[in-house]
C-alpha cells in the first residue's frame, strides 16, 4: 500500500533531488532509440546519445508508437513553422527547453531547413548539458555538423555559430534562469518557435507561467511567436493517479499537470499568456486522424500490437499543444498547426 | 571455472585484454570479477608494473564493467599488489573512474579509495593520496570534482597541519564551486568532513562553509545542509548552537523551497536531539508546529511521521497546549497522506498522555479517523490500537470504538473487514461473553456469508478462537447450529463454508459435540451433488479421524461413521474425491 | 507423503520457480492430459470464469483470496496466462502444474499470447531467458500452448473463448473440427476465436489490432441462438470495470488483471457460475505493495517522460 507521498523515496538523504527528473531524459532517448531501432523512425543521430546504444533492448510496441507519434507531429509543426518563416523571407529561431538528447538539431542541421534557422538554443541542467557538451566535443558525427564549437562555464554550456547549449534550472526566477544566459543571442524581431517536450509538467505552474511569460515580453509584438507543449495531462482519473503514483516511487513528481484536467484546459497554457490562438490534440485523436493511412499501415506491420485498450487510454493522457502570437492579418501564420492525415516529418 | 589451469599456460593479462575485448558485456564482466585472479596468477611485482598500469589505461568500457572494477579495486586489492606498502598504486585507476560521468561508478570509486585510505601511511597519504586529491579537485569538469568532495574525511586525521590546512581550504573552495552539482557534493559531504574536525576548526572553517552552503540559491544544495547542522550540533556545546546556528535552523524551518522544509521535518527528531534541550523548548516546538502547519502536505506528512519522537523530548503541558491542536488540525487534513501518516503514529501519544487525557484528547480523533474515507487511514488506526489498549484498557476502549467497528466490519475493502475480525478475539476476551453475543455474536456469523472467500475462511479462524475464549458449550449452543444449518444452503459455496468451518474448529471442539451434532451434517455431504463439496467432505473426516482417533471414543466413531462414510467416497465417480477420500481412509485406518 | 507435484505446487505458490528439468516433465504431463481435451471442453458448474491474467502473480494470488483455492474452488481460465507482468513463468507453471494435478479441477484454454510469435514481442520470452538462462523453458511452454483448448462450454450453455467469433465458424461444432494443434495461425478461424472482439457495430469489421475481427451484437445474438447458448464469455480486452456486459447480457468481457500493467489503474474481475449457472461478478483489486507484488529490481511502468 502506498504509505505517504515521499519526493525522495528512501530516508537516505538524496545527493540530488532532481537526478529523478534528469532521468527521464534518458528514458525518452531510450524510447526514441528503441523507435529507431524498430524502424518507426528515422534518427542517425540518437546513439550517439545513448550510452552503450547497441546493448539497449527495445521498448514495448506501445511506447514505440507513441514515440513515433510524438516525433512525427512535433517535427511537423517545427517544419512547417521553419517553412513559414522563410516563406516571409526570414530565418527563424528555435528554443527547445529542457531539451536534453534531443537530436532535432541534428536533423535540422541535416537537411535544407537548416539555411533558414537563425539560433538553434537548447536549455536543460547542467549535469544534461555538460553530458551532452561532451558528447558533441568527442563524436566527429555529432561535433563535425557544427561551426565554431567553444565551451564554457565548467563544461556546462557549448556555443556554436547556430546551435547553442546553455544550463539552466527553469524553475528559478527568469531574471536569473533565462535572461543572463540568453543574453544577446535571440533576435527580438524574428519568427521564434519555443519547444517544451515534458518539461512543464515537473515545474510549477507558476514557475512554467513565468516562463512563457518572459518570452512574450521579450519578443517584440510584431515577430511571430510559437509555442509547442508535448506532455500528460488529465491525471485526476484512475490512469492518472496510477501514473503519479508509479512516478513517485521513482521520485518523480507531476506538479505542474494539476492545472490541465481536460484537454480544453491545455490551450490556456497559451491564451493566458496573450497567445492569439492554441490547439490541443490527444496523441490518440493524432493517431486516429492525422497520421496518413499509409503510415498507420506501414507501422502496424513493424511489430504486433495486442492491447488496443490500453494503447488508447496511455495515448488518451498525452497531448501536444500549440499556440501561436501574432498579429491580425497573419495570414499563412493561421495555418500553422497539425494537418488531418498529413502529419508527417 | 578454474583459473589455475588455463592461466598457467598462456599470459594472464593477454587472456584479461582478450576477455574485456569480447562483444558480450557479460564476459567482460566476468573478466573483470576475476582481476584478482588475475592478480594472484601474476605475482605482486607483476600486478604493480603490468597489471594496475593497464586497469588504468586501457580500460574504457561501459559503466557496469567500469563499476565491477571500482568494486573490485576496493575489496582489499592491495592484498594482491604487495600489501599495504604498494596500497597507493591501486588510487591510479581509480582517479581515472572518479572522473566518469556515471555517478554510480564514481561514487563505488571513491568509496573504494577511501577503503584504501585506511590503509595507507601518512607518507603514502602524503606523497600519492593529497596529490590526487588536488588534481580532483581542480578537475576540468564537475565529475571529478563532486568525487573530491567525498575524498577529504578519509584521510584528515592522518594529515599533518601545513596540510590540513591546505584541505580545509580546498574543502572550501569546492563548496563555492560554480556548478551546484560540486556544491551540493560538498553539502553531503561536509558532515563526515566535520567530523575529522577540531572544534577550533569547526567553529572557523566548517561554519562559514555551512552558513554558505544553507544559503545557496539551489534548493537542492540547501537541503543537503539539513543533515550538516545535524551533525555539526552535535559536535558543539548548546551554548554555541544557540550563538552560532540559531539563525540556520530558522531559516531552515521556514525555507521558500517545501524540500528543505520536508527534509527538516523528515529528520526532525534527530534534528532535536543534537541540539540540546533547551532550544528544543525555546524554539523546536514553535518550529515542530510550524511544520504541522505547513501549506505543502508532504512537509505535513513528514511532520506528523515525528509526532510521537518528538513529543518524547517534551513536557506533557507542551504535547496538550502545543502538539495537540495541530494533531487535532491534521486529523482534518485535506490529503489522505497526511492523516495516513498521523494514524500510523497517532496511538504513540497515548502511553506520552496517560488514561485520562487519551481518553478525553485522543479517542474522539481516533474515532473520527476509524471513519476517514480512504482504507489505508482505517487500517493504520485499527492495527497500532494494541499501544492505546495497553493505557486506557480494552473495556474503554471497545465500549467507544464498538460502534465503529460494527461499521468496519462491513467495510467494502476486504483487507479492512479482515483486520477486524483479526481483532475480534482479542476483544472477545475482554467484553465477555454476554456482551460480546448481544453485540458482536451476529456479525461473527455474518461474515461466513462474505462473497470473498478469505473472510470466510477468517470467519471459520475466528469461530475457532472464539470457541476457545468462551468454551465448547457456548459454541454448541451460539455457533455450530447456526453452521451446521449452511449445510443444507441452496448456493454450494454456503455448504462449502460449513464443511469448511468444521474442519477449522473441530480441534477446538469436543469429541462430544462432534459425536453429537457436527457429524451428521458432514455424513449428509456425503451425498452432495458437487464433488467440490465432497472432496472437502472426506478432507474433514481425515481431520476428524486425526483429531479425535486417539480416545477410545474417537475410535469408536471413526470405526462406526467414519470409515464407512470414507469408503463410501472412495468409489466416487469423480477422480479429487477418490483421492481425498483413499488419504481421509489411510489415515482413519492408521488411528481406528 | 506428499507428492512432487504437490511440493512444486507449494514452491510455484511462493512465487518461486521450479527447475528446468521439472518444467520439461510439467509440460510433458501437461500435454498427455491436455491432448485427451476437445478443442471446445466440456465444463461442469459451478465454475469461477477468469479473464487475461498476463504474468501477474500476485494479482492471481489475489484472485484466488478472492475466489477460493484451487482445487476447492473450480477455475476456467481462458488465456492470456503470460507476457506483460513480471512473472509469467510462475504464473503460468503454477496454473499448469494445477492441471496436471487436479485435471477436473482446472480448464484452461488458449489466449493470443499463448504463441510463439506474440511471448517473443510481449516479455515471456525474455523473461525465461532471465530466469533460467535459455530459452528451454519457454520452448517447452510454447509446446504446451499448442495443446491448450480454444473454447470451453459451462453444462451445454455458456460457450467461454479468449477473444470471440469468427465469421468462418457459425456453429459450436465447426470449431470441434479445427485442428489446434498448431502455432496460433495470422488469419482464419483459429486466429478468430483468439484475436476477435465484440464492437458496437452492425456484422463484421476489420480489427484495428491487425488479426481477427470486430463483430456486431447481430452476430452474437444469431450465435448465441443458434447454438441454444445462455451466455459468451470471453476475456482479451481490459475493461476498466474488471467485466463488461454487452448486447443485451448476451457477451460477457470478463478481465482479471488488475492495474494491468502496473499502469492502467483498472479494477478485475472474476466470474462465478453456480450450480444453478446464477452469474456473481466479483470484482478486485491489485494486491497490496506489503504483499510484495513488485520485484526489488522493479523495472519502471512504461510511460512517456
Amino acid at each position: 500500500m502506498h504509505a505517504s507521498r515521499q519526493p525522495f523515496g528512501s530516508s537516505r538523504p538524496p545527493q540530488d533531488s532532481d537526478e529523478p527528473i534528469r532521468l527521464t531524459d534518458s528514458d525518452a532517448a531510450l524510447a526514441r532509440l528503441s523507435a529507431v531501432q524498430k524502424h518507426y523512425l528515422a534518427d542517425p543521430f540518437i546513439r550517439h546519445f545513448v550510452p552503450r546504444a547497441h546493448l539497449q533492448s527495445a521498448r514495448p510496441p506501445l511506447i514505440n508508437i507513441g514515440t513515433y507519434v510524438r516525433s512525427e507531429s512535433i517535427d511537423w509543426l517545427v517544419n512547417t513553422w521553419i517553412d513559414m518563416s522563410k516563406a516571409e523571407g526570414k530565418k527563424c529561431q528555435i528554443v527547445s527547453l529542457g531539451a536534453g538528447s534531443d537530436t532535432r538539431f541534428w536533423r535540422i542541421a541535416a537537411s535544407h531547413r537548416i539555411a533558414d534557422v537563425a539560433k538553434y538554443i537548447e536549455l536543460d541542467f547542467p549535469e544534461i548539458t555538460t553530458k551532452k557538451a561532451m558528447v558533441i566535443r568527442k563524436s566527429k558525427d555529432i561535433g563535425g555538423m557544427l561551426s565554431n564549437i567553444t565551451v564554457g562555464s565548467g563544461g556546462t554550456t557549448l556555443h556554436s555559430d547556430v546551435y547553442n547549449l546553455l544550463a539552466t534550472d527553469l524553475r528559478h526566477p527568469p531574471s536569473s534562469s533565462l535572461s543572463p544566459p540568453l543574453l544577446n543571442m535571440l533576435d527580438k524581431s524574428l519568427p521564434t518557435l519555443l519547444l517544451f517536450e515534458c518539461v512543464l509538467v515537473y515545474m510549477t505552474p507558476s514557475a512554467s507561467s513565468s516562463v512563457i511569460q518572459w518570452f512574450v515580453d521579450y519578443f517584440d509584438d510584431s515577430a511571430p511567436l510559437g509555442g509547442i507543449v508535448y506532455e500528460m495531462f488529465g491525471l485526476e482519473d484512475s490512469f492518472g493517479k496510477v501514473m503519479k503514483n508509479n512516478l513517485m516511487m521513482r521520485n518523480v513528481e507531476l506538479p505542474g499537470a494539476e492545472p490541465y484536467p481536460t484537454k480544453e484546459s491545455l490551450l490556456q497554457r497559451f491564451l493566458a499568456h496573450r497567445f492569439t490562438s492554441a490547439q490541443a490534440l490527444t496523441l490518440r485523436e493524432i493517431r486516429n486522424a492525422y497520421v496518413p493511412r499509409g503510415e498507420l499501415e506501414r507501422i502496424s506491420h513493424l511489430e504486433m500490437l495486442d492491447e488496443i485498450e490500453e494503447l488508447n487510454l496511455v495515448l488518451d493522457h498525452y497531448a501536444i499543444t500549440w499556440g501561436f502570437k501574432g498579429q491580425d492579418g497573419d495570414g499563412q501564420w493561421t495555418n500553422w498547426g497539425l494537418q488531418k492525415e498529413a502529419t508527417v516529418g | 571455472m578454474d583459473p589455475g589451469n588455463s592461466l598457467d599456460d598462456i599470459a594472464p593479462i593477454a587472456i584479461l585484454m582478450d576477455e574485456l575485448r569480447s562483444e558480450d558485456v557479460q564476459l567482460r564482466l566476468n573478466a573483470i570479477h576475476r582481476v584478482n585472479t588475475i592478480a594472484l596468477a601474476l605475482g605482486p611485482e607483476r600486478a604493480r608494473d603490468e597489471l594496475i598500469p593497464f586497469l588504468q589505461d586501457s580500460v574504457d568500457d561501459e559503466d557496469e564493467v567500469l563499476l565491477a572494477l571500482a568494486e573490485e579495486l576496493g575489496r582489499s586489492f592491495e592484498d594482491y599488489v604487495g600489501g599495504n606498502k604498494y596500497a597507493h598504486v591501486l588510487l591510479g585507476p581509480l582517479e581515472n573512474l572518479s572522473a566518469v560521468e556515471e555517478t554510480l561508478v564514481r561514487d563505488k570509486a571513491t568509496d573504494s579509495i577511501t577503503k584504501i585510505a585506511a590503509v595507507l601511511s601518512p607518507q603514502q597519504i602524503e606523497a600519492y593520496y593529497i596529490p590526487l586529491l588536488k588534481r580532483l579537485s581542480q578537475g576540468e569538469w564537475f565529475t571529478s570534482r563532486t568525487s573530491a568532495a567525498a575524498l577529504y574525511a578519509p584521510v584528515y586525521p592522518k594529515a599533518s597541519p601545513q596540510i590540513k590546512e591546505d584541505m580545509r581550504k580546498g574543502f572550501t573552495a569546492l563548496a563555492s564551486d560554480d556548478t551546484p552539482m560540486v556544491r551540493r557534493a560538498a553539502a553531503k559531504w561536509l558532515g563526515p568532513f566535520a567530523q575529522t574536525l577540531s572544534k577550533e576548526h569547526i567553529l572557523a572553517d566548517i561554519l562559514p562553509i555551512y552558513r554558505k552552503l544553507s544559503a545557496d540559491d539551489q534548493d537542492s544544495v540547501r537541503l543537503l545542509t539539513v543533515q550538516d547542522l545535524t551533525t555539526i550540533a552535535k559536535q558543539l556545546e548548546p551554548p554555541e548552537v544557540k550563538e552560532q546556528l540559531l539563525t540556520q535552523l530558522r531559516q531552515a524551518v521556514s525555507d521558500k523551497s517545501w524540500r528543505v522544509r520536508y527534509m527538516v521535518a523528515n529528520h526532525f527528531v534527530d534534528l532535536a536531539q543534537a541540539v540540546g534541550n533547551d532550544i528544543v523548548r525555546e524554539e523546536l516546538v514553535g518550529a515542530f508546529v510550524q511544520l504541522l502547519k505547513d501549506n505543502e502536505a508532504e512537509v505535513r506528512t513528514a511532520g506528523a511521521g515525528q509526532i510521537p519522537g518528538f513529543a518524547k523530548l517534551v513536557d506533557r503541558e507542551v504535547i496538550l497546549a502545543r502538539i495537540l491542536p495541530c494533531v487535532r488540525d491534521l486529523s482534518q487534513d485535506t490529503s489522505q497522506h497526511v492523516r495516513a501518516s498521523l494514524a500510523n503514529q497517532i496511538s504513540g501519544l497515548a502511553p506520552l498522555l496517560g488514561r485520562e487525557s487519551t481518553i478525553e484528547h485522543l479517542l474522539p480523533l481516533f474515532l473520527h479517523l476509524l471513519k476517514d474515507e480512504f482504507p489505508e487511514v482505517r487500517l493504520n488506526i485499527i492495527s497500532k490500537l494494541e499501544q492505546v489498549n495497553s493505557v486506557i484498557g480494552i473495556d474503554l476502549l471497545s465500549q467507544s470504538l464498538l460502534p465503529a467497528i460494527v461499521e468496519l466490519a462491513e467495510d467494502k475493502s476486504w483487507r479492512v473487514r479482515q483486520a477486524i475480525i483479526e481483532y475480534i478475539p482479542l476483544l472477545a476476551t475482554q467484553l465477555g461473553k454476554p456482551f460480546f453475543d448481544e453485540q458482536l455474536g451476529n456479525l461473527c456469523l455474518s461474515w461466513l456469508g462474505d462473497n470473498v472467500y478469505s473472510i470466510r475462511e477468517s470467519a471459520t479462524v475466528n469461530l475457532k478462537k472464539l470457541t476457545e475464549v468462551f468454551g465448547v458449550e457456548w459454541s454448541k449452543t451460539t455457533i455450530v447450529p447456526k453452521v451446521l444449518a449452511m449445510g443444507s444452503h441452496p448456493n454450494y459455496l454456503y455448504r462449502m463454508t460449513t464443511v469448511l468451518a468444521v474442519t477449522t474448529m473441530a480441534p477446538s471442539l469436543s469429541i462430544d459435540v462432534i459425536r453429537d451434532v457436527v457429524l451428521q451434517t458432514l455424513l449428509t455431504l456425503v451425498s452432495d451433488p458437487i464433488p467440490n463439496i465432497r472432496f472437502n467432505v472426506a478432507k474433514s473426516l481425515e481431520v476428524l479421524a486425526t483429531t479425535f482417533g486417539s480416545a477410545a471414543e474417537g475410535q469408536i466413531i471413526v470405526k462406526e461413521r467414519i470409515i464407512p462414510a470414507v469408503q463410501n467416497l472412495k468409489n466416487d465417480p469423480d477422480a479429487d474425491v477418490r483421492y481425498f477420500a483413499n488419504r481421509a481412509l489411510e489415515k482413519a485406518l492408521a488411528v481406528a | 507423503m506428499p507428492s512432487d507435484l504437490d511440493l512444486q505446487i507449494e514452491q510455484l505458490i511462493r512465487c518461486e520457480p521450479i527447475s528446468e528439468e521439472q518444467v520439461k516433465r510439467l509440460c510433458l504431463k501437461a500435454r498427455e492430459i491436455l491432448i485427451e481435451e476437445g478443442n471446445v471442453q466440456v465444463v461442469d458448474s459451478p465454475v469461477t470464469i477468469c479473464g487475461d491474467i498476463h504474468g501477474q502473480f500476485w494479482d492471481l494470488m489475489e484472485l484466488f483470496k478472492v475466489g477460493g483455492p484451487c482445487p476447492s474452488t473450480s477455475y476456467l481460465f481462458m488465456g492470456d496466462f503470460v507476457d506483460r507482468g513480471f512473472y509469467s513463468v510462475e504464473t503460468f507453471l503454477l496454473l499448469l502444474a494445477y492441471k496436471v494435478r487436479y485435471p477436473e479441477r482446472i480448464t484452461l484454454i488458449r489466449g493470443n499470447h499463448e504463441s510463439r510469435q506474440i511471448t517473443q514481442v510481449y516479455g515471456f520470452y525474455d523473461e525465461c531467458q532471465r530466469k533460467y538462462g535459455s530459452a528451454n523453458v519457454w520452448r517447452y511452454c510454447c509446446e504446451v500452448f499448442d495443446y491448450l483448448a480454444l473454447g470451453a462450454i459451462v453444462d451445454g450453455t455458456v460457450f467461454c473463448v479468449h477473444g470471440g467469433l469468427s465469421p468462418n465458424l457459425t456453429g459450436i461444432d465447426q470449431i470441434r473440427a479445427i485442428d489446434r494443434k498448431q502455432e496460433v495461425p495470422h488469419d482464419g478461424p483459429m486466429c478468430d476465436l483468439l484475436w476477435s472482439d465484440p464492437d458496437d457495430i452492425q456484422g463484421w469489421g476489420l480489427s484495428p489490432r491487425g488479426a481477427g475481427f470486430l463483430f456486431g451484437g447481430d452476430i452474437t445474438k444469431a450465435f448465441v441462438h443458434n447454438n441454444a447458448l445462455s451466455l459468451i464469455a470471453r476475456a482479451h480486452q481490459l475493461a476498466m470495470e474488471g467485466y463488461k456486459l454487452m448486447f443485451e447480457r448476451t457477451i460477457v468481457t470478463v478481465w482479471s488483471a488488475p492495474n494491468y500493467c502496473y499502469r492502467c489503474g483498472n479494477v478485475a474481475s472474476i466470474l462465478e457460475l453456480d450450480e444453478n449457472l446464477a452469474q456473481e461478478y466479483k470484482v478486485f483489486q491489485h494486491a497490496p505493495a506489503d504483499v510484495r507484488s513488485i520485484p526489488a529490481k522493479r523495472p519502471p511502468a512504461e510511460y512517456f517522460l
